[in-house]
């Protein structure tokens, strides 16, 4: 993770790889919104392999639009008290191994 | 009379009126205006919509079928969607429009978007966004400009290009006599929902099916795969009786589905159930299961912050040990790389599916396969005589994965007796070197569904490729044979699990290739067992030769099609 600090106001943002073998398709889109809306913190995906739009990823119809597969890197940020607690429950989602803890 | 030949996709006879289903692409007829309300009254209409859509929605997503709830629980996560709410509300709050034509506008966009996306499957999701749409303007009392499927004539035989589970979901077996559908496939999700609802379905009929005039009589064949319309009067006493045959074998079924299932020539074949959920292994007495022949217990595992206990699990298999009649097979824990567990490791996998999954996953986490185990033989030891308890290892390829495994349990307390040690056997090597491993277990239990995938290189969830991972492939059924065989001479059952346990068209068959137990989905467990009354080993196995010469799974869908 960069950008790591203790200002809440500035974005922490995180580049994950899908790794579910299906990509963020219905199932894993609405876990991850689901996730998402425990935490108070702005959380927005962009897709870094396929262009997409900056999306927020508290709506699964936004999260599908990131059109992601397997493989593909997404770029994750989050402005907020809990933030970093959400980029961590986020990472651990998508991508179990931990490349990006 | 007109014949049209498919496939066979759920078994049946019905005799109805030909109706045509013809879905618009979602064109909104101009309604809702009659009645003007003020923007906030408009917004409670939407709201009260909203929740009537909920319940429906969350109704479907208990559906015991996995694959149909979850879609049904993500199609609930949309309309609760914040992106689809806050265009909603803008559109009725800030701009005015009634509730009716902001869902259309709202809707339709969203779809518009989807179906640009380079990317096929996401394109496909604007299928969902429309099926919601509907299920809103409906309650919304909108004219929907489309064949209400809710409101079909009683005894219909629904004729369609093709149907989605959500179309299909709306039909019952009471309205809807038979469907048949110009594509899809035995193995699409519409074949699997129309046997789950008793409703005769045969697919792949061609386009001509769709210019067929509606109000004709029409008799979907289920069994044959056929359609037949514009029958004349002298050609429907042979159709009855052969639908009224049907019926009372459906009868029969209930009535005798906590008698054993015996053939004519008196082989008794116990017919199981297959259980995800404790409320399933509940369900199988009731529905005269002679036991749970495969509980797959990732359930227990999933969705937690560790891993569950072995007072935990001792108790669990306790009781679902008081539940079941005969048998209860727990399968060891099945995760991997494409079905993760929160408290494992699960290592970066380029392709999890030929990865460290299964019993592979069970011996490189051994505490999790130890106090599943021995959770298993605390219950065993505590439970009523009479009951067979198996353990059941997933996803086995070699001889050693099987030692391994003997061996790590031999670390466990002698106090108590083995329980009995069985395979899955749904990677094609463990089929192939059947004879060599059936020495090493107690019961070979075949996965035909992962079987398939394995030996046709086709990804189930795929949907390009979905079609050709049959279970009723020749390849798959050689396999299914070589194993029998393997069975028979070390004197080891040999139990089949998966999908095809299920569907009476395949069940003769299956014994046939030697099959001595079957695992079915809940619902199926009547009519199998009522099947195999019916059958007489002899002819099964004459029919399993046959199979075994064909070229393709479609040929040997022609062959079990034949009367």
């Amino acid at each position: 993770m960069e950008d790591a600090g203790p200002v809440t106001q500035a974005p922490l943002c995180a580049t994950i790889t899908i790794t579910n073998p299906s990509g963020l398709h219905l199932r894993a889109g609405k876990d991850m919104a689901y996730i998402a809306n425990r935490f108070a913190a702005d959380i927005t995906a962009e897709n870094l392999t396929r262009p997409s739009p900056v999306v927020d990823i508290k709506s699964i119809l936004q999260i599908m639009q990131l059109q992601a597969r397997t493989g593909h890197e997404l770029r994750l940020c989050a402005a907020g008290a809990d933030a970093h607690e959400a980029l961590a429950a986020l990472s651990a989602l998508l991508d179990p191994s931990g490349a990006a803890a | 009379m007109q014949t049209f030949s498919g496939l066979v996709a759920a078994p049946g006879i019905g005799i109805g009126v030909l109706v045509l289903y013809r879905p618009d692409q979602a064109v909104p007829a101009h309604a809702g205006a009659e009645d003007e309300r003020a923007p906030e009254a408009e917004w409670q209409h939407f709201l009260q919509a909203q929740a009537e859509v909920d319940a429906e929605l969350k109704l479907l997503s208990e559906n015991p079928n996995t694959l149909v709830a979850e879609i049904f629980a993500a199609h609930r996560v949309m309309l609760h969607d914040k992106t689809l709410l806050d265009a909603m509300q803008n559109r009725i709050m800030q701009h005015g429009e009634n509730a009716v034509s902001a869902t259309h506008h709202v809707i339709g966009e969203l779809a518009e978007l989807f179906t640009a996306f380079d990317d096929e499957y996401f394109a496909g999701r604007a299928s969902d966004i429309l099926d919601l749409g509907q299920r809103l303007l409906a309650r919304l009392g909108a004219q929907v400009n489309q064949l209400a499927l809710a409101n079909l004539p009683a005894g219909a035989i629904l004729v369609a290009e093709d149907l989605s589970p959500s179309e299909l979901t709306q039909l019952s077996a009471d309205q809807v006599a038979g469907i048949a559908l110009a594509q899809s496939t035995p193995t699409a999700h519409s074949a699997i929902l129309a046997r789950s609802m008793g409703i005769p379905l045969a697919c792949a009929l061609g386009y001509d099916i769709l210019h067929l005039t509606p109000g004709l009589t029409a008799v979907v064949d289920g069994f044959r795969g056929r359609l037949y319309a514009g029958i004349e009067p002298d050609e429907m006493p042979a159709l009855r009786r052969r639908r009224d045959q049907f019926l009372a074998s459906q009868a029969a079924a209930i009535d005798h589905a906590h008698s054993p299932a015996v053939t004519r020539d008196g082989f008794c074949i116990p017919v199981s159930a297959n259980a995800n959920s404790p409320k399933e292994v509940a369900q199988a007495a009731h529905v005269g299961a002679d036991g749970v022949g495969l509980l797959r217990t990732e359930y227990l595992f999933r969705g937690r912050a560790e891993a569950p206990s072995l007072e935990e699990q001792t108790r669990t298999y306790a009781e679902f040990l008081t539940q079941v009649n005969s048998l209860l097979t727990v399968r060891g824990l099945d995760a991997g790389g494409d079905k993760p567990v929160r408290y494992i490791v699960h290592r970066h996998e380029e392709n999890p599916f030929l990865g460290l999954r299964g019993v592979r996953l069970l011996i490189d986490q051994p505490h999790i396969l130890l106090t599943q185990y021995r959770a298993l033989q605390l219950a065993a030891a505590q439970a009523a005589p009479g009951v067979d308890v198996r353990f059941l290892l997933p996803m086995i390829s070699t001889a050693e994965e099987i030692l391994t495994v003997r061996n790590l349990l031999s670390q466990l307390p002698a106090d108590l007796p083995p329980l009995r040690l069985g395979i899955m056997v749904e990677v094609p090597s463990a089929a192939l070197i059947a004879p060599a491993l059936a020495p090493l277990v107690d019961f070979f239990s075949i996965g035909t569904n992962d079987l398939a995938q394995y030996v046709l290189a086709s990804d189930r969830t795929n949907s390009v490729v979905a079609g050709m991972a049959d279970p009723l492939h020749p390849a798959v059924l050689h396999l299914i044979r070589l194993t029998c065989e393997a069975g028979r001479q070390a004197h080891k059952p040999v139990s089949l699990c998966g999908e095809i346990a299920g569907d009476p068209i395949a069940v003769p068959l299956l014994v046939g290739l030697g099959v001595t137990e079957l695992s079915a989905p809940l619902p199926a467990v009547p009519l199998i067992k009522e099947t195999i009354r019916d059958l007489h080993l002899a002819e099964c196995r004459e029919l399993a030769r046959q199979a075994l010469a064909c070229r393709s799974g479609i040929q040997v869908r022609e062959l079990l099609a034949q009367p």
